[in-house]
């Protein structure tokens, strides 16, 4: 990931920040113009609730680049508790556990490191609630 | 002499610790040691490891995140971030800003890093310190790091992971509350090569046995009697002490020396339980006495830090520290839930597999 790609997404992967439509009240996770359900522009940044609940997961055992060594990792599709649905990684939880893991939380760690420059991305990610 | 009262509030602490663990026992039987003989000599029994997505900046964020819980203020208040470590993931960039960022603070904000060994976390609190009573406002200080130990060496038994943070204010802005208030500070240093991690080097060196009479003890007891000499206080008059835990032995040793009773040490004793956690180390103990002590306890904290010197502090809880408590998760919680990794594992988790 670049320099610029990180500094511009930084807020959104640091504190979960989303977009709330001011005319139908509809709320998305990443950055939206248009409303996707009433068409207004007029839209605001939130912050998005930490704390949701697994819907679904996969164990990824083919990992896409830089993730080789955390082999096997969970993704889980997370509903919020606002209702806006969101992809994460689900961390601090074997396979083995994932299935009775319904309630998570949001955490703060490295997404991934620039192999050739060292420049580290940080972000959020979910565990299962303390 | 007795010192003009800083009178300092804490407003809020948090604490993080990995969930994962290793024991003492499983690095013994890497290295075909025997477990017992190494449980005895360093008076620990497991360490905390990080998982493999975190660093010392991750640890921070999360431990700052708590504290703004316990604080109950707006981020925006904050005025300066000061982060000690000495496990930073970049040499240069610092770590302050990330948590900055991370928590919503200001951009209004005096901040870096800080390097002193096991002391940097503690020489923040001193700036912060220092900062919100010239200023008048609020600062959040941090000690984080995920301590690294050459294989087979005895560093690689102790070095633990973790971080811990702690508001500062002057005054108590409006709809917040003192959970505790430094009232003294006093540091004491001096040129001793006991530990040390040159420039390029992946693990620290260290003096072996030097690093205890002329390294640890004599700046832990240096501080801690400066201390007292200049506050006017004995031992007897703390309900709470904790010292820098670099293994299980020498902060009982430096204890027994100063005439602190072992009960004092009840809370902020924790080395047995997540190793070294370096420039977190004695502060992860004053966030556990803060969890659990009554208003109006008073504490010692002393740290030390190689290369050398000890900071050491008098504080006093007051009537928040009840309340606050509840409001984000405990050190005792963090140390009871974890995970053990087995040597292969730990060895993954601490980068020390080169692929």
């Amino acid at each position: 990931m670049s320099a610029p790609e990180i500094w511009r997404n930084a807020k959104q992967r640091y504190n979960l920040t989303g977009y709330r439509c001011k005319k139908c009240g509809k709320t998305f996770f990443t950055k939206r113009i248009v409303c996707r359900k009433c068409k207004s522009k007029d839209l605001e940044e939130v912050l998005l609730p930490w704390e949701g609940a697994i819907e679904t997961y996969t164990v990824v055992r083919s990992p896409i680049d830089g993730y080789e060594t955390k082999v096997p990792y969970i993704i889980g599709l997370i509903k919020l508790k606002n209702g806006v649905r969101i992809l994460s990684e689900i961390v601090d939880c074997e396979p083995t556990e994932i299935e009775k893991t319904k309630e998570v939380e949001l955490v703060f760690r490295v997404l991934s490191k620039d192999k050739e420059k060292g420049l580290i991305t940080y972000g959020f990610k979910f565990r299962p609630k303390t | 002499m007795m010192t003009k009262k800083l009178e300092v509030n804490i407003l809020g602490w948090g604490a993080y610790i990995p969930i994962y663990r290793i024991k003492i026992d499983e690095i013994c039987l890497e290295w075909g040691e025997d477990p017992s003989r190494w449980r005895k000599s360093l008076g620990l029994n497991e360490i905390s490891v990080p998982a493999l997505d975190e660093d010392s900046t991750t640890f921070a964020v999360e431990a700052a995140r708590s504290a703004v819980k316990r604080a109950q203020i707006s981020p925006n208040l904050i005025t300066a971030i000061y982060v000690g470590t000495e496990s930073k993931p970049y040499a240069v960039k610092p770590t302050a800003t990330i948590v900055a960022a991370a928590i919503n603070a200001s951009a209004r904000l005096s901040s870096a890093d800080l390097e002193f060994a096991c002391k940097a976390g503690t020489e923040a609190m001193r700036i912060c310190i220092d900062h919100s009573l010239v200023n008048k406002t609020v600062s959040l200080a941090i000690g984080a790091d995920s301590a690294q130990g050459k294989p087979r060496d005895a560093l690689e038994y102790s070095a633990g992971a973790g971080a811990v943070a702690f508001i500062f204010s002057k005054g108590v802005p409006k709809h917040a509350e003192s959970a505790a208030m430094v009232l003294h500070h006093f540091s004491y240093v001096t040129d001793t090569p006991d530990f040390w991690r040159c420039n390029g080097r992946k693990y620290p060196s260290h003096a072996e046995r030097f690093t205890g009479a002329p390294a640890y003890f004599k700046h832990t007891i240096n501080a801690a009697k400066g201390l007292m000499e200049e506050v006017g206080t004995r031992p007897s008059d703390y309900d709470h002490v904790v010292f820098h835990q670099p293994n299980g032995k020498f902060p009982l040793k430096a204890a027994k020396i100063l005439g602190f009773d072992i009960k004092q040490l009840k809370y902020g004793f924790l080395a047995d339980k997540i190793g070294n956690t370096y420039a977190a180390n004695a502060m992860i103990g004053l966030a556990s006495i803060l969890d659990n002590a009554n208003p109006g306890e008073k504490i010692l904290m002393v740290s030390y830090g190689s290369g050398a010197g000890s900071d050491a502090f008098d504080m006093m809880t007051r009537e928040g520290v009840q309340v606050k408590r509840e409001l984000a998760p405990k050190v005792l919680d963090l140390i009871s839930k974890k995970k053990y990794l087995t040597y292969g594992l730990y060895a993954k988790h601490k980068g020390k597999l080169i692929m």
